[in-house]
């Protein structure tokens, strides 16, 4: 029999979006939950055995009890064996009476759903497959050394699937130049002698899809996406462990919002189309577009521009909008503006010759219309 | 602005007439009193006159073109296009005062103010320059120089339109540019320090700005705001897990001592107990072989006490046997050294006696005689000097030998024999005697009494004489001697008694005799020095058995007073032994001393320890949780993820106002390089060309420049120079005329609008008046004219050169 295990990690459940208009943001916050029930569906339709929260389940420590136990109530409706849950740099537990770990723990008692906010070993037997999770919770936010150490020392029961939880940055696959987030490198991993690791705080997922044999490491990436830095649509594994150390994986899907931006340079009418049918292809009620438009354009161009994003504004879950675009300013352009001989036409001219600052002819044109307005 | 048409209803005579009017020139003709300024002035004040207006003005300004005699009103409606629609104007002044601005697809301006703000906006041009240029009457013709020059503050700005020589349309004065560049860039960099690249006065975000905060440092501000609320986030972050560090650490200090700790107070009473009985038992133990060791050695006692005693006693024997033979043996040493004595004093006494005889041989010289010789001999010296002091000399000659006896001062005689024919010489002190048988000479010195220091001399020496011979001494050598010998006898003599009575050693001479007599009757002895070894020896042992008699004596009293008798002392023996049973009983059931201790007392004292440690984690802990509950409470409503994600965007937003204020820059520089290389273009040329070309128009080739100071000309050249207050009436009209086209054409040239001319030819001869004419049409070209004229010759000619168009005034 194979261990199933559904993995996710990064929930980050009380980001607070404080970017994002009311509406907006109350959507964002939703989707936290939304797409930790999903996974939950997932995990019950598949028959997980376990479902494993590797850390950062929520964004902070101070998160309203209402919302852990909403959080909790929704890991709670798992069919499976246990939910287990570690504790984060993000909602760490730093020892003694943590209030968010206590709430947890509260609206956790006679359920499923077990807190694993201290290091230890948890046993279970499944199916005739026996398992020991050894967990390694961050006991803060930041940490120069990893917390997987004691592992390495345990005596491991042979005939049992060892896995190892743990969160924190892994070498070479985060950014973590200062070294502040629990940083372990691949032979940290493997000098612990378990079967596999499953990991969270890195927001991307690994391994590669593909990857064949048993992985040294989960890392599911966050379950949905928090901004636009997050290209993905959210993920979390599929797990399927032999106890002989066979392993199927899958990487599922779980986000339903998405976070989109878009850098174009527009500079004719058929950039302003592709653009516009750029957005088209996208889920606009489900996303959240930002445009970072640059480039040169005509003025009735630009009219049309700003036309087609005032259309797109209402379909959008958000639209966001950066535009740096100037009207064309060419030769033709400043003749049409300002007759040959004048200074205006001398000055556009010269700034226009300045290929290293295209922009100084339009800060200049601009100057000069504000001052004819006046 | 394009006038469409007008209407007055009513307004000044006019009860109701309205106008169509078109692009291009306009002739409105009629005899004179056909309404031509009626209609000008109602054009003017529908489009500058506020219909609310204070009585007074508005009598004074509208109160003429009220209906006679009756009329409360005046009423005008104008209709136009402006900025590409189509408005509709109703002014009403006096009763029922209203104004409505319509456009033809919007909202109607009700509000006269807004309606005033409205026109002014559509007019384009401001009051002052439609009155000084653009609605010309013929009234005022002649004075548009004097008035220009005088208005020249109110109307609108012609640099701006003058730049680029004026001729060429949209250009704008280097200056005005060069103005609002720096303008722009005073603004952007408003308070920035651009040297330091930073805030003025390093007015950072504690300090900031508040006033003309520029674009730039806005973002600087923004972005270090949003850094230091970043930094502290993060060093809130740090502390949080610095304090949670702490609880780790503490809390595992705790953990290390709490079995140790849990488990030690558990057996601490228990061991304490342990550690009491194990000394009780020890005590006991300790005791009872204490009070069996006197039960055996009591009966013992008495017997040696005894013994002991007659020791003491054999010892004290001895001791005075050895004092009188110590006695003797010291008393016998100390007659060698009273022999000694005796012969030293028998010594001692035969040189006192010695010297005591020779002082008595050696009598004492008077003292009243040795100074008395003393001083004769000194005086005689003196008398002996000053006889010597009166030398005489002689020479005697013989012719037979002869025997003189010669006596020299005080000299005895001398006898000299002198030779036949022979001589003698010689020198005598004080006197000179020769004797020559019976012959006798004596000479003395003459000087002083001679004979009488010879008579002294002669005295002194009979007392010395005398005093010598009672001393029966020789001379005065003899004397002193004498006397010296005299004083080192009686020294010798004391010095013999001094060592005499020393040798008496304080004792008399028969006392001396009486010891010397006794030594012989003392009995022999051993040496002092072996006799006290073996005294002391003996002292010693006796010493000893003395303190083991009272030690023992001691002993026993103790015991009876403790015990009373070996009767009580067993009983109590007994009572001991059961006492050590129970004890060693109770010991043995309670718990035992962990391993790793040797005793109670150093389990104990570990447990103390690690009490305290745990005590100290504990109050470490308390404080810790109490910083933790401080920071808990201070938790920053927002995140260093939120933080550093806004602060990347402060600071691009920085950088983008960095960079536009390089831009900035270097649109400056560029623009300062154009204007240096334009240099001295001047800005009026195009102007003063212009007018210059209408007026030699006018003045048919008379004058062919003119001389500007602002937009007016002042001086007129051409076959002569003049000041343009000296031309004729008729010539400056014609330059009024062709500086108000002129104007005009500027102001008109980039707005729509028109331009009103009340018979401005009147003054002009038919040749200047042509001229006017051609000019005039040429300058309707594109633009609106409006030409009141009650001159049928100057609209027929306008009709025929231009090709305008006649407007209907009529009534509606």
């Amino acid at each position: 029999m194979s261990l199933r295990i559904l993995h996710t990690a990064d929930n980050h459940i009380g980001i607070p979006f404080a970017r994002y208009p009311d509406g907006v943001r109350e959507r964002l916050l939703e989707e936290r939950f939304a797409a930790l029930e999903r996974i939950v569906a997932t995990a019950n339709e598949r028959r997980a055995h376990f479902l494993v929260v590797a850390g950062d389940l929520f964004d902070k420590q101070a998160v309203p009890k209402a919302m852990v136990e909403r959080t909790v109530s929704i890991l709670a409706r798992f069919d499976g064996e246990q939910v287990l849950v570690l504790a984060g740099n993000h909602d760490y537990h730093e020892g003694g009476d943590n209030k968010l770990w206590r709430w947890f723990r509260e609206a956790a008692e006679g359920s499923c759903v077990l807190a694993l906010s201290e290091p230890g070993t948890t046993r279970f037997s499944c199916d005739e497959v026996e398992v020991h999770f050894h967990a390694c919770p961050c006991p803060s936010k930041h940490g120069e050394e990893h917390r997987i150490g004691w592992v390495a020392d345990l005596e491991k029961t042979a005939g049992v699937l060892h896995i190892g939880l743990a969160h924190g940055n892994v070498e070479g696959l985060g950014l973590d130049a200062e070294q502040r987030y629990f940083n372990m490198t691949e032979q940290d991993l493997r000098a612990a002698g378990v079967h596999t690791w499953l990991l969270g705080h890195i927001h991307v997922p690994a391994p590669a899809v593909g990857t064949v044999g048993m992985p040294l490491f989960f890392m599911p990436g966050i379950h949905s996406p928090d901004s636009v830095k997050c290209s993905h649509p959210g993920h979390a594994w599929w797990l399927e462990l032999d106890a002989d150390g066979s392993c199927r994986h899958e990487l599922l899907s779980t986000g339903a919002l998405r976070f989109v931006r878009l850098k174009r340079e527009l500079l004719d009418a058929g950039g302003i189309a592709a653009l516009g049918a750029e957005c088209a292809r996208l889920d606009a009620a489900n996303t959240l577009l930002d445009l970072q438009l640059g480039g040169r354009l005509k003025e009735v161009e630009l009219a049309e521009l700003r036309q087609r994003l005032d259309a797109l504004k209402p379909a959008f879950l958000h639209l966001s909008c950066e535009l740096d675009i100037a009207a064309v300013l060419d030769a033709t352009a400043i003749a049409a503006k300002f007759p040959e001989g004048t200074l205006p036409h001398e000055l556009l001219h010269a700034l226009l010759d300045d290929a290293a600052h295209p922009g100084d002819a339009h800060d200049a044109l601009e100057i000069i219309e504000s001052l004819q307005r006046a | 602005m394009k006038l469409l048409g007008i209407r007055l209803h009513p307004f000044g005579g006019t009860k109701d007439r309205h106008v169509a009017l078109q692009e291009g020139l306009n002739l409105l003709h009629g005899p004179n009193e056909f309404g031509k300024s009626t209609l000008t002035q109602a054009l003017w004040h529908a489009l500058f006159t506020p219909t609310k207006l204070p009585p007074e003005r508005l009598k004074k300004t509208m109160g003429r073109w009220f209906p006679r005699p009756q009329g409360s009103h005046a009423r005008v409606s104008v209709e136009f296009e402006a900025e590409g629609r189509t408005w509709n104007l109703q002014k009403c002044w006096g009763t029922g005062a209203a104004s409505l601005l319509t456009p033809a697809d919007g909202a109607s301006i009700s509000d006269p103010g807004v309606v005033q703000a409205t026109l002014e906006r559509l007019v384009r041009r401001n009051e002052a320059t439609w009155r000084q240029v653009l609605f010309l009457n013929q009234a005022q013709l002649t004075r548009t120089i004097e008035e220009l020059k005088a208005n020249a503050g109110d109307i609108d700005d012609l640099q701006p339109l003058l730049a680029g020589a004026a001729a060429i349309p949209g250009d704008i004065p280097a200056d005005k540019l060069v103005e609002a560049v720096d303008g722009r860039i005073a603004e952007h960099f408003s308070q920035w320090d651009r040297l330091a690249g930073g805030p003025k006065d390093g007015r950072g975000i504690d300090r900031p700005w508040v006033q003309k905060v520029g674009p730039l440092l806005a973002a600087y501000y923004a972005m270090e705001t949003t850094r230091r609320a970043l930094d502290e986030v993060k060093g809130y972050e740090i502390r949080v897990d610095r304090v949670h560090a702490g609880l780790r650490e503490a809390e595992a200090r705790f953990a290390v001592d709490r079995d140790f700790v849990a488990t030690g107070r558990g057996l601490r009473d228990g061991l304490a107990r342990r550690e009491g009985l194990a000394e009780r038992v020890t005590r006991l133990n300790g005791e009872q072989g204490q009070l069996r060791q006197v039960l055996v050695e009591w009966p013992g006692a008495e017997q040696v006490m005894d013994n002991t005693r007659v020791g003491i006693e054999q010892s004290a024997s001895a001791i005075g046997e050895l004092e009188q033979e110590l006695a003797n043996a010291r008393k016998r040493a100390a007659a060698e050294e009273l022999r000694a004595g005796h012969e030293r004093l028998v010594k001692a006494r035969e040189a006192w006696r010695t010297a005591l005889s020779m002082l008595e041989a050696t009598p004492a010289i008077p003292a009243e005689a040795l100074r008395e010789l003393r001083e004769l001999a000194a005086e005689s010296e003196r008398l002996r000097i000053q006889i010597a002091a009166q030398k005489l000399s002689a020479r005697l000659e013989s012719r037979a030998e002869v025997s003189v006896d010669i006596g020299r001062g005080v000299d005895a005689l001398e006898r000299v024999v002198l030779p036949a024919g022979g001589e003698w010489a010689g020198q005598a002190e004080g006197k000179l005697r020769l004797e020559v048988g019976e012959l006798s000479i004596e000479v003395a010195s003459g000087s002083g009494d001679v004979q009488g220091l010879f008579s002294r001399l002669a005295e002194n020496d009979a007392r010395r004489k005398e005093i010598l011979r009672g001393l029966n001494l020789e001379d005065l050598v003899a004397v002193e001697a004498a006397e010296s010998r005299h004083r080192e006898r009686v020294q010798e003599e004391r010095a013999a008694r001094q060592v005499h009575a020393a040798a008496l050693q304080g004792k008399s001479e028969e006392t001396w005799a009486a010891e010397i007599a006794g030594l012989d009757a003392l009995p022999p002895t051993r040496a002092v020095a072996a006799l006290e070894e073996e005294r002391g020896r003996v002292l010693t042992r006796k010493a000893e058995l003395e303190a083991g008699v009272r030690q023992v004596q001691e002993k026993v009293e103790r015991w009876r007073r403790e015990f009373g008798d070996l009767d009580a002392l067993t009983s109590i023996i007994i009572d001991k032994a059961a006492a050590l049973k129970e004890a060693e009983s109770e010991l043995g059931a309670l718990p035992g001393l962990p391993d790793g201790f040797e005793s109670v007392a150093a389990y104990l004292d570990v447990l103390r320890v690690r009490e305290q440690r745990q005590a100290a984690a504990a109050q470490e802990l308390e404080t810790l949780k109490v910083e933790q509950a401080g920071l808990v409470a201070k938790t920053p409503l927002r995140t260093a993820e939120e933080l550093g994600e806004e602060l990347e965007s402060r600071e691009a937003e920085f950088r983008r106002h960095e960079e536009k204020g390089r831009a900035l820059m270097r649109i400056r520089d560029k623009l300062a390089g154009i204007v240096a290389e334009r240099g001295n273009v001047d800005p009026m040329a195009g102007l003063r060309a212009s007018i210059a070309r209408n007026f030699e128009a006018l003045s048919g080739g008379r004058y062919v420049g003119v001389r500007l100071e602002g937009g007016a000309p002042v001086e007129v050249s051409g076959t002569v120079t003049l000041e343009a207050g000296l031309l004729s009436q008729g010539t400056l009209g014609s330059l009024a005329l062709a500086t108000r086209l002129s104007l005009a054409a500027l102001y008109l040239k980039d707005a729509q609008g028109f331009m009103v001319l009340d018979d401005p030819f009147t003054d002009m001869d038919p040749a200047r008046r042509r001229a006017a004419v051609e000019g005039l049409a040429e300058f309707s070209k594109g633009r609106q004219v409006l030409f009141f004229t009650c001159h049928p010759q100057h609209a027929s000619e306008l009709q025929e050169l231009a090709g305008g168009q006649v407007a209907a005034f009529s009534a509606s």
